[in-house]
């Protein structure tokens, strides 16, 4: 029988070890994903998703079980990965360099795409889908990351935020248009070649081509 | 095809370039597939647990029913002994247990009266000491002192409101 989050935050309060272990195990890639994604250092993110587990359980009392617990732990998982942000440095983030996450990609488990024939095939859209995250503002990107790869609603997201939901909207179709300009810029324009942005910007290869 | 990232990211830039925000929002998300989910290493639950020590939250005894469910039946159990045991003997028991706590109450409603009158002088002592001070105090000089301090108060109370939010930030 699988217990729900709610069930095993009672047995951790509790002190059962055992619900410590599956709440972290059922939460700890969605953490890890979300802090990565805005940080975009391997060595840090795991330190600060660590620190986003044991901040989570050292106030296990304080969670209302109204709420889903994985709202409650992705919010401290982003205020620990701005605070770290705001530590460090202002972000200065330029499109040109290489970016840190793609060297987060490469070092670390993919578990969304079904084979090695299919990382090689689309490397080159992951490539410039990475490098277009990789240049929105952490405002932007911690969104697009909640929204499009941990399938959150735009309520949970809201909530997680504590955003309006009409905020998290326009932000995410800004974050969008600023990625489509981008990946337009890099030869993915509607018409491959034909399009105003591969014609000023000639794609890479034909494998960059859509279609 | 329409499972394509290819695809998927021709139909998302079409979408934006058309202004049709829904259609670009399922377009980037069938493409946004391609991204890959980060993954913590290995050991990552044993890293957190080792961290967690003596940091997890107490455990509450009561959190568990079948405590609470000993505990209940240990008191019925006793209540249920006690009685049997003395018999008929029970009723004088109680009779003598509220006599002596009548008793007690007694004997405490005298010292507390005792209490509170000689709290009532000393008031009247602090109450006079109060009036020589506010007959002190009502010169110009002291009243600015006093707006003075207020004021100061005021300006590091404000302070003291911006920077907890900082704090907690």
């Amino acid at each position: 029988m699988t217990l729900s989050d709610a069930q095993l935050v009672e047995r951790a309060i509790g002190g059962s070890q055992d619900a410590y272990r599956a709440l972290t195990d059922r939460h700890a890639s969605a953490v890890f994903n979300v802090i990565a994604r805005i940080v975009r250092e391997a060595g840090a993110a795991e330190e600060l998703a660590q620190d986003t587990f044991v901040k989570a359980f050292g106030a296990l009392r304080s969670f209302d079980p109204a709420y889903k617990f994985i709202n409650w732990i992705l919010r401290i998982a982003h205020n620990t990965a701005i605070d770290y942000l705001r530590r460090r440095r202002p972000d200065t983030v330029s499109i040109d360099e290489e970016t840190p996450s793609q060297a987060v990609a490469e070092a670390l488990v993919d578990d969304r795409e079904a084979s090695p024939f299919d990382r090689a095939a689309h490397a080159d859209l992951r490539e410039d889908l990475e490098t277009a995250l990789a240049a929105l503002r952490p405002e932007y990107r911690r969104l697009v990351v909640m929204r499009y790869l941990e399938d959150l609603s735009y309520e949970d997201i809201a909530e997680i935020l504590d955003l309006p939901m009409g905020t998290v909207k326009s932000h995410l179709h800004r974050a969008r248009a600023e990625m489509a300009r981008l990946m337009a810029r890099g030869g993915w324009g509607p018409g491959g070649g034909t399009s105003d942005a591969a014609v000023c910007n000639p794609p890479r290869g034909p494998a960059r081509r859509t279609g | 095809m329409a499972h394509d990232p290819r695809h998927a990211v021709r139909d998302w830039l079409e979408a934006e370039h058309a202004g049709q925000p829904d259609a670009a929002d399922r377009a980037f998300a069938r493409a946004a597939a391609v991204l890959p989910r980060l993954q913590p290493s290995a050991r990552f639950a044993d890293a957190v647990l080792a961290r967690l020590g003596g940091s997890t939250a107490a455990p509450d005894p009561w959190a568990s029913w079948w405590l609470r469910g000993l505990i209940g039946a240990a008191l019925v159990s006793v209540g249920v002994l006690v009685v049997s045991l003395s018999g008929g003997g029970w009723i004088s028991a109680v009779i003598g247990s509220v006599h002596s706590v009548a008793w007690g109450l007694g004997h405490a409603g005298t010292a507390v009266s005792a209490w509170v009158g000689s709290a009532l002088t000393a008031w009247a002592g602090v109450a006079h000491a109060a009036v020589v001070l506010g007959r002190l105090l009502s010169g110009p000089g002291a009243i600015l002192m006093l707006i003075l301090n207020l004021t100061v108060a005021a300006a590091a109370l404000t302070a003291l409101r911006r920077l907890v939010p900082m704090q907690e930030n």
